[in-house]
């Protein structure tokens, strides 16, 4: 463990600070996504119990974060990009962080039992609780593999959503979890080859640190290969069309697999931020159209 | 009293009227978050019972 560095003021966080522990900026992907899984699932939800579905996979991804930093104060602390965090910054408590974020996944998970269905409140204590002991607790510090694995808790919120409207996870939700899991590589291991400094004074052993740049760039361009037939899948299995949401998913996959190519063949980490900022558009993109493609299908 | 002495009684008190200031706000949104915890509650419950759900 790197050595701790934080200070500590008790009672000085406001309430943007505890705002910040939930990982707005992350939430809104997962959030995103789960709305998507939501969108497309076949059968009716009544659009308020949607709305606290919504709630409690933003709420529960949200105390997800608040108990990853609890537990990563230490690295975060070495890290440049994690200083300025709640927590090492000596805003919050590391108690009161912990606290904040098991009553609020608690109840996130409570509620959504309440509101819809036993399997879409399991899924979700899964995803909290893989996201806490699996990525942040076991792998994170252990291996290079630790995002690879570890995402799979950031691919949960589609099949929570389609869980919460039909009560199960059928191969459609399967195939949006898979979306997110083969997105998760390259996505974070072009963050980690401009941040490689930051990860190494940390010691967590991400792939540009353990095995280079090189070797980073491979891995990142072997995902984003398998991700581009994978984004296609929703029409192949009939719940999306192929002249607007294949047509889109073809041109975003495309330009995302240039980009991987260009970043292999890059002998600086320039294009990596590019990357980066594109994965993010990217999985937006493709479940934007996606919910616009069902909404059109369920339309016509 | 020195000047010092009072300077540095002022800005104790300052401190002090910082911290009641930012524990209002956080009691104030702690009170929002429970009252919003009970309505979301009702809202389900009503919706549950009448086989909304």
């Amino acid at each position: 463990m790197a050595q701790t560095a934080y200070q500590s003021v008790s009672g000085q966080g406001e309430v943007r600070d505890f705002f910040a522990l939930l990982k707005p900026r992350v939430m809104s992907l997962v959030v995103f996504s789960g709305f998507a899984g939501l969108s497309v699932a076949p059968g009716d939800l009544h659009p308020v119990l949607a709305a606290v579905a919504i709630l409690c996979i933003a709420v529960a991804s949200g105390a997800a974060g608040a108990i990853n930093m609890w537990y990563d104060r230490d690295i975060d602390a070495v890290m440049e990009r994690t200083r300025q965090r709640p927590i090492p910054s000596g805003k919050v408590e590391p108690s009161e962080a912990l606290a904040f974020g098991v009553i609020l996944a608690s109840g996130a998970v409570m509620l959504m039992f309440l509101a819809t269905n036993a399997v879409a409140a399991g899924l979700l204590a899964a995803a909290v609780l893989f996201y806490v002991f699996v990525y942040t607790v076991w792998l994170k510090r252990r291996t290079t593999q630790n995002i690879v694995i570890g995402g799979a808790a950031g691919a949960f919120p589609p099949a929570i959503g389609w869980a919460a409207v039909t009560g199960d996870v059928g191969i459609e939700a399967a195939i949006l979890f898979l979306l997110i899991f083969f997105w998760t590589p390259p996505h974070f291991w072009a963050l980690a080859l401009y941040r490689k400094g930051d990860y190494a004074a940390a010691g967590v052993p991400m792939l540009p640190v353990v095995y280079g740049t090189r070797e980073t760039k491979r891995q990142m361009l072997l995902y984003t290969v398998l991700l581009v037939p994978l984004s296609l899948a929703p029409c192949f299995f009939s719940f999306a069309s192929w002249q607007v949401y294949g047509a889109v998913a073809v041109a975003l996959s495309l330009i995302f697999l240039a980009l991987a190519i260009a970043v292999w063949r890059d002998e600086s980490d320039r294009l990596a931020k590019r990357m980066f900022g594109y994965s993010i558009f990217y999985l937006f993109g493709l479940f934007a159209v996606l919910i616009a493609d069902n909404s059109l299908m369920t339309a016509v | 009293m020195t000047t010092t002495a009072m300077t540095d009684s002022n800005e104790k008190h300052d401190q002090v009227n910082d911290m009641k200031r930012r524990q209002r706000r956080k009691n104030m949104a702690l009170m929002a978050v429970l009252v919003g915890w009970v309505v979301v509650l009702y809202l389900v419950a009503i919706l549950r019972m009448s086989g909304e759900g």
